[in-house]
């Protein structure tokens, strides 16, 4: 899994009959600065997950990819590959506490 | 598959139950010029591979949980075969 | 299956109910300097890992972790997890040399 920044979501009326009324985010995975580990820096790539949990923008998520995807929580019959799993609380680097939820 | 030279090797006593007892040999993925490819992986040993030997193994878990007979292993590198000096 | 340094942790207000008494580590994985015991940095560079845990890493291990369809192998519900703690790990011997951890 990888933490990652909501940074919008998708808006699509054409679709697979499926994914209809499935929230689909705009994430860019949160890597921790080797160069400070007390702050992340953005991922280069964008990624487009599946949401069950109704993260908001701007929120911090944790997301899984591949078949795990579809182990998701009602994402079974979804032609998916990625999937926001959990809405993070905190996180500590090195004994630092580097993220809280507001 | 994929080519690699056997670099060491590890010891864990808080491991997953399927791992307990196999050797976990510390595997260096190589091309066909031996030069590394990626960072070092552990694979499993049923094979009896020395330090400094090539070998190939599978990445695929399917083939290991076949070959340990047991489906729930987390396990995906195996030693399938060593290479000829 | 990875080595990787448990660089922290992450905790989550909600979550996949299949997550039933799990950790979350945050792992950074390592190179051929961090592997030979090199005295490096814990972070990598490498891109870090959330792997999941029931096997009881904490801040420093080094861990052997796996990624992909087989980190859900060992669970007996369908559960979303594509990076898996299989292993802590005691003593690395490499290219020669052993240390323990």
């Amino acid at each position: 899994m990888f933490l990652a920044k909501v940074i919008g979501h998708v808006v699509a009326t054409k679709k697979d009959d499926k994914m209809k009324g499935r929230k689909l985010l705009l994430l860019r995975p949160q890597l921790v600065d080797p160069e400070d580990p007390t702050k992340f820096k953005d991922g280069s790539n964008t990624v487009v997950a599946v949401d069950g949990m109704g993260a908001g923008k701007g929120e911090m998520v944790l997301f899984v990819q591949g078949s795990s995807a579809r182990a998701t929580e009602g994402m079974k019959p979804l032609p998916v590959d990625c999937a926001v799993v959990g809405i993070v609380d905190t996180v500590d680097v090195l004994g630092t506490q580097t993220y809280k939820a507001k | 598959m994929i080519r690699a030279r056997v670099e060491g090797n590890v010891v864990s006593t808080m491991c997953h139950e399927t791992m307990r007892g196999w050797r976990l040999l510390i595997c260096q993925p190589i091309d066909e010029e031996d030069r590394d490819l990626g960072q070092p992986v552990m694979a499993i040993d049923p094979q009896g591979a020395g330090v400094g030997s090539t070998i190939v193994i599978t990445t695929d878990g399917k083939g290991v949980r076949e070959f340990l007979g047991i489906d729930k292993t987390p396990i995906r590198n195996m030693i399938l075969a060593i290479e000829d000096e | 299956m990875r080595f990787g340094k448990v660089i922290g942790k992450v905790t989550l207000s909600d979550s996949d109910p299949s997550y039933k008494g799990g950790r979350f580590l945050l792992v950074s994985p390592m190179d051929k300097a961090r592997i030979s015991g090199e005295d490096l940095p814990p972070v990598s560079g490498l891109p870090d890992v959330v792997v999941y845990d029931n096997v009881g890493g904490g801040l420093g291990d080094t861990i052997g972790f796996v990624e992909g369809g087989e980190a859900s192998a060992t669970f007996d519900q369908p559960t979303p997890v594509d990076a898996f703690n299989c292993a802590l790990i005691d003593e690395i011997s490499y290219q020669g040399k052993t240390h323990s951890l």
